[in-house]
């Protein structure tokens, strides 16, 4: 069962705002593709191996050979909905920046408690 | 009695590596610090609709060597997993990483401590990933700024055990961390551009116990120092904190450096729920046990085999074969000139001394001075043969790096450096000393045998100071006693 807290769990992950009658559309779509699981896990899968891809070893990986994409600035960043001096714009995701950290690397975030993990 | 003394702290440590690669992790983007804003960039690693990842074969290979250099077992074919959490830094609303089966597991790391004690890390998992944009904020604005260019640079995460017990055992665990990988080639771990960063997870115990106490974590420090700072901090607050008949939270801490104090920058109730699974967009990728082995066999020396076959087998004291092992171009020089001069001490002596001057003076690289090992073991063996005083050797030194047309010998001979130790020129100074200072040498003859020192004076001194000590002694005392 997909309760409310569930589903505005899953929609905070999300960073979706969801009405409510979004909410009842989605809870619907959502118990139907659990229910869809619940049927498939009724496999006896007692000693098999999980497969996470269907072609096995099949990756061949790329040459480390630079290949820029040209004019990448003038042609990605305006792609975006705001942007200024070649950078994206986004809203405020911090107080400011912690003393001594390279600015990016030690925030303390007001709109997000997460993140950064990297 | 301090903290130190009443707990035990227990530390593992995260650290993550950017891979010295020339192009991104799963596109085809310069991986390089320091360009314009958004300047290397494409589609894929901006997340535009429709793109693909497709794996940096270099990436795989330098994260099989980094897991060989630290003792791991290689994952014989290795997967991707998402990591989902939304922040600016990441367009895709995930990172490709990898979850349960990590290329790199179940290593054993051997470092020493400041006082040369042994110690034994194990290396719980090492996995590749990709590393996410920066975000600039700046000031009275209520908006933040983002460069992609760092987006989707291969990163390696290294998790330790915890097995570190002390703000600087964790350090010389890092350093070694830190030179074996560079060793390795794997990645030059420049801190100043982010490519070495750490977290800590810290927990402290009484020293009588053996139950765990409640781990904190502490994120992003960026420099060897911050780490030694934070790790003292977070113990102390811990320290305090037990003392008080308080209890230690789980949290996620920042470190101040400005105040050297640690705080909450997050707790666990806000703990992540990153939903890892499978990357579809990426298969699987076989690591053959024959190209590993390969790759085992190519590993350079390590740097701390090599310090100790300097220590124990070359004879060199620690604190020499400390300094020629830290950068490993050192050690190759240091190797290149013995192979020519056999002469270890001798080498180690005049490359950390003399070399290392000229390099400091010149701000250039050891590697890239006139003076090349070949070079530089003209100058070891001219001296070691008595052609030259350890004096003078110095003079020469400076002028073989000014003059790198002329051979060491030649520029003793111009420079006026050459000692005199052949019999002829030698000796005959000598006669002339023994014949002037005759009563000297009568006193030294009915037993005042100090007087040698005074006679070899003499003649050092009539030999404006060119005479090789060695021999004129030797000279002396063959033609006094006969
Ligand atoms: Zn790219």
């Amino acid at each position: 069962m997909i309760d409310t807290e569930l589903l505005e769990r899953l929609a905070g992950l999300s960073r979706l705002g969801l009405s409510e009658k979004e909410q009842a559309s989605l809870r619907k779509e959502l118990e139907s593709i659990l229910a869809h699981f619940q049927s498939i896990q009724e496999v006896d899968t007692e000693g098999v191996e999980p497969l996470t891809h269907v072609l096995m070893d099949s990756g061949e990986p790329a040459a480390d050979v630079v290949a820029p994409f040209d004019d990448a600035r003038a042609r990605l960043v305006p792609l975006s909905a705001n942007h200024r001096e070649g950078f994206f714009v986004v809203p405020r995701v911090v107080e400011g920046p912690q003393p001594g950290a390279s600015a990016d690397h030690t925030t303390v975030h007001d709109a997000d408690p997460g993140d950064e993990d990297i | 009695m301090t903290a130190d003394m009443r707990w035990r702290s227990v530390i593992g440590l995260e650290v993550h590596v950017q891979l010295s690669t020339a192009s991104k992790m799963f596109c085809r983007c310069e991986a390089r610090f320091g360009a314009p804003p958004n300047t290397l960039i494409c589609p894929v690693c901006t997340s535009q609709p429709g793109t693909l990842p497709t794996l940096n074969g270099e990436a795989l290979r330098l994260g099989v060597l980094a897991g060989l250099a630290l003792g791991c077992t290689i994952d014989p074919s290795t997967k991707f997993d998402r990591k989902n959490y939304f922040y600016p830094d990441l367009p895709k609303g995930y990172q490709i990483s990898q979850f349960d089966r990590p290329l790199c597991r179940d290593g054993h790391f051997k470092f020493s401590t400041e006082e040369g004690e042994p110690r034994e890390v194990n290396i719980v998992r090492a996995h590749l990933e990709e590393d996410s944009g920066k975000i600039i904020h700046p000031e009275g604005v209520n908006f933040s700024l983002v460069d992609l260019n760092r987006a989707g640079t291969p990163l390696l995460e290294i998790v330790s055990g915890p097995d570190l017990h002390s703000p600087d055992e964790a350090m010389a665990y890092l350093q070694e961390l830190r030179r074996t990988l560079r060793y390795a080639g794997v990645a030059d771990c420049d801190m100043e551009k982010g490519g070495f960063r750490c977290d800590a997870n810290i927990s402290i115990m009484p020293v009588d116990s053996d139950t765990l106490g409640t781990r904190t974590e502490t994120k992003n420090l960026n420099s060897f120092r911050f780490v030694a700072g934070a790790l003292q901090a977070e113990i102390e607050r811990q320290a305090a904190v037990l003392e008080s008949g308080g209890t230690v939270i789980q949290e996620t801490m920042a470190y101040d450096p400005d105040t050297g104090k640690t705080s909450v920058l997050r707790s666990k109730e806000d703990a992540h729920d990153y939903r890892y699974f499978p990357e579809p967009d990426l298969p699987e990728f076989r690591v053959d046990p024959a190209w590993v082995a390969e790759l085992s066999a190519g590993l350079p020396e390590l740097p701390r085999a090599r310090q100790t076959r300097y220590a124990v087998d070359l004879g060199l004291n620690k604190r020499d074969a400390d300094t020629l092992v830290a950068e490993k171009e050192l050690g190759d020089y240091f190797e290149a000139t013995l192979e020519l001069t056999k002469k270890p001490k001798e080498t180690a002596n005049w490359l950390l001394t003399e070399l290392l001057r000229l390099s400091n003076d010149r701000k250039l690289p050891i590697h890239e001075l006139n003076t090349t090992p070949a070079r530089l073991a003209e100058l070891v063996n001219l001296v070691a043969s008595g052609g030259v005083s350890i004096q003078a050797g110095r003079l020469l030194a400076t002028a073989m790096e000014e003059q790198p047309g002329q051979s060491a010998e030649q520029l003793a001979q111009s420079m006026d450096l050459v000692q005199l130790s052949d019999d002829g020129a030698l000796r005959q100074i000598v006669e002339q000393v023994i014949e002037s200072e005759s009563s000297v040498v009568e006193r030294y003859r009915s037993g005042n045998v100090g007087l040698l020192n005074a006679l070899l004076g003499s003649v050092m001194k009539a030999s404006r100071g060119k005479a090789n000590p060695k021999a004129a002694r030797q000279l002396l005392l063959d033609t006094l006693d006969s």
